[in-house]
């Protein structure tokens, strides 16, 4: 069949970033609306910052933590570092469910799918101001903590850029998990919920996992957050090299390379189910 | 252009079907009029070929790409404006928006904006480009929702009830830009609860009840479907107040075969003949035997919505 006038749009010659960029200028734009609730979250920043300082300075007063060695023995960059951390897992593993939910109640998810963009770019594209808020939060963070609090770092930018993709990745997979069971219950999301409270809790956010009893230390080496945030705590306080946390890259490569799919692949299935019961728009 | 054929769709846990078997066409350059009572099915169908609801069974096809099979095809195909006021971000302004969901369907630069602008003034709401979603009108909430279909000037649009709600200007201009539309070769599924606007601007019309396409036709046709006339009787205002008089007469008259059906209002007695009325010098004379004062009596054809009611209240199963 003869295909009538052609569209004015040509997906073809379309830049992905420019899609992407449309995403975080929306984000912006809608987060310059809301200036009271963005001036009080960064104060809010502060006031956490100089309450870990304060705690950590209480606490090691006279006091060595020889299970922080490894990391440096600084408490402060430590609890820093494992709060800053928490952010970014919550990104990942929260923010395409966010996204799908946040377009449900909009009333815009259904006219957001009307164009010829994969599935998978769209969620991240509509994941990416999350990530991008946070990253800028974080950064705000460490230069409060180095300048204000004298917090010495010996950043290893290639190793943290590494580790900090690596952990964004492996647990997308998860986040897409999450946001699959969300398509189709909408507001339950066991998968979410179980991880976000067994890596809080095993990770390592606020003490070593060498603190915890040895059945839960191997719960906890399951976790790809353990792992990222052993790396990431290298990286970021003692300068380490990719070389050193090899064992820690391997596992969260191995993460992504399973979950990723497996995500992809459940949330496909739920988005099909939601089209088929003609609830995409519900919430 | 729009293809369906045998289409069918179950909502689960729903012994109804939301679509059951549902044919028909839509050619380039017309407009076909979707018709129904609330939950009859046009949303449902309005999403199956935007591709937002896998149909149970049966096919439909948006310009030679079938639904379920080439999607990203039919996206970029079909323009959407649909009966929702909750489609955009309340907190961009209506050009953000415009410049994102144009954005997304593959526009870009220059030619963004000036499509963005362009469909603005088109739909009349250039003068507002900057004011935020959240404080438009109901109006201009519907004419964004066209001005967003209209972005990638696709051959196929599906337009959700686009006038409801809307004052009588905004209609208008609603209803010029479909015209142009048609004139130049688009193809529009038009879904509405207006007889006026579905009558005058449809080439074809299709009724839905329960799920089932129960009619469908040219507007004129339809209306010769129906045979019967209507007899409108206005009386002198004062004549209603003699209430035992006028009881009589509607019971008389209820009980005449060839009146279908009566409607009193004020001050118009509205009789729908049966089909086969004949003469109706005897329903004359039993009104002026009354001796109630008559200021003019007047005979119409069965319109659209005489059609629509008949067929979707009468024929409806319990």
């Amino acid at each position: 069949m003869r295909l009538p006038t052609q569209p004015l749009s040509n997906p073809q010659r379309i830049t992905t970033l420019y899609k992407a960029w449309l995403f975080v200028k929306r984000g912006w734009l809608t987060t310059m609306t809301y200036r009271v609730a963005l001036g009080l979250s960064l104060i809010s920043g502060f006031i956490s910052i100089i309450q870990f300082g304060l705690m950590a300075n209480f606490l090691s007063e006279g006091n060595h933590f020889a299970l922080l060695e490894p990391y440096g023995g600084n408490l402060l960059a430590y609890l820093v570092i494992g709060s800053a951390f928490t952010g970014f897992v919550g990104v990942s593993l929260n923010s395409f469910r966010t996204a799908i939910q946040s377009e449900q109640q909009m009333g815009t998810l259904e006219h957001l799918l009307l164009n010829a963009t994969p599935l998978g770019l769209m969620l991240l594209y509509a994941s990416l101001w999350g990530f991008l808020n946070t990253l800028l939060n974080t950064v705000i963070l460490f230069v409060v903590v180095m300048v204000i609090l004298k917090v010495s770092l010996l950043i290893n930018w290639l190793a943290s850029t590494v580790v900090l993709a690596l952990t964004i990745l492996s647990l997308s997979g998860i986040g897409l998990l999450s946001a699959g069971c969300v398509m189709i219950s909408k507001q339950g999301d066991p998968v979410g919920w179980a991880f976000t409270t067994l890596s809080g809790l095993l990770s390592g956010v606020m003490f070593p996992v060498e603190y915890l009893p040895p059945a839960l230390q191997s719960l906890a080496y399951l976790l790809p957050t353990t792992h990222a945030l052993k790396a990431l705590r290298l990286a970021l306080i003692r300068g380490s090299g990719l070389a050193d946390m090899l064992p820690e890259i391997t596992f969260l490569l191995l993460s992504a390379c399973l979950t990723i799919p497996l995500g992809l692949w459940f949330f496909r299935r739920s988005f099909d189910h939601a089209r088929r019961e003609g609830t995409l728009a519900e919430f | 252009m729009i293809r369906v054929e045998s289409l069918t769709h179950y909502y689960p846990r729903r012994q109804q079907p939301a679509l059951q078997e549902i044919t028909f066409q839509v050619e380039a350059g017309q407009i076909f009029g979707l018709l129904g009572p609330n939950g009859a099915g046009k949303t449902t169908l309005m999403r199956i070929l935007s591709t937002l609801i896998l149909p149970t069974r049966g096919t439909a096809s948006i310009c030679g790409y079938r639904i379920g099979h080439d999607e990203a095809q039919i996206r970029q195909l079909v323009g959407l404006a649909s009966g929702s006021e909750r489609a955009f971000y309340y907190r961009l302004t209506a050009f953000q928006n415009l410049q994102f969901f144009g954005g997304m369907r593959g526009l870009y630069g220059q030619k963004l904006r000036q499509r963005v602008e362009h469909v603005l003034a088109q739909v009349g709401l250039y003068e507002a480009r900057d004011v935020l979603y959240m404080r438009f009108s109901a109006g201009m909430k519907r004419r964004l929702s066209l001005a967003r279909a209209l972005l990638t000037d696709p051959p196929v649009y599906l337009l959700d009830e686009p006038t409801s709600g809307v004052d009588l200007a905004s209609t208008q201009r609603i209803q010029e830009i479909i015209r142009a539309l048609r004139d130049s070769g688009k193809t529009i599924l038009l879904a509405t609860h207006d007889m006026e606007e579905a009558n005058s601007l449809s080439d074809y019309i299709g009724i839905l009840r329960q799920g089932r396409l129960i009619a469908l036709n040219t507007p004129f046709n339809l209306r010769q479907t129906l045979k019967s006339r209507h007899l409108i009787i206005t009386f002198d205002e004062q004549a209603l107040q003699n209430k035992q008089t006028i009881q009589q007469l509607l019971s008389d008259l209820q009980h005449d075969p060839r009146v279908h059906s009566l409607v009193l209002g004020n001050p118009h007695l509205q009789l729908q003949l049966e089909e086969n009325a004949g003469d109706i010098a005897p329903l004359l004379r039993r009104v002026a035997s009354t001796c109630l004062p008559v200021r003019a009596i007047s005979t119409r054809e069965a319109t659209l919505q005489d059609v629509f009611f008949r067929l979707t209240t009468e024929t409806a199963t319990p």
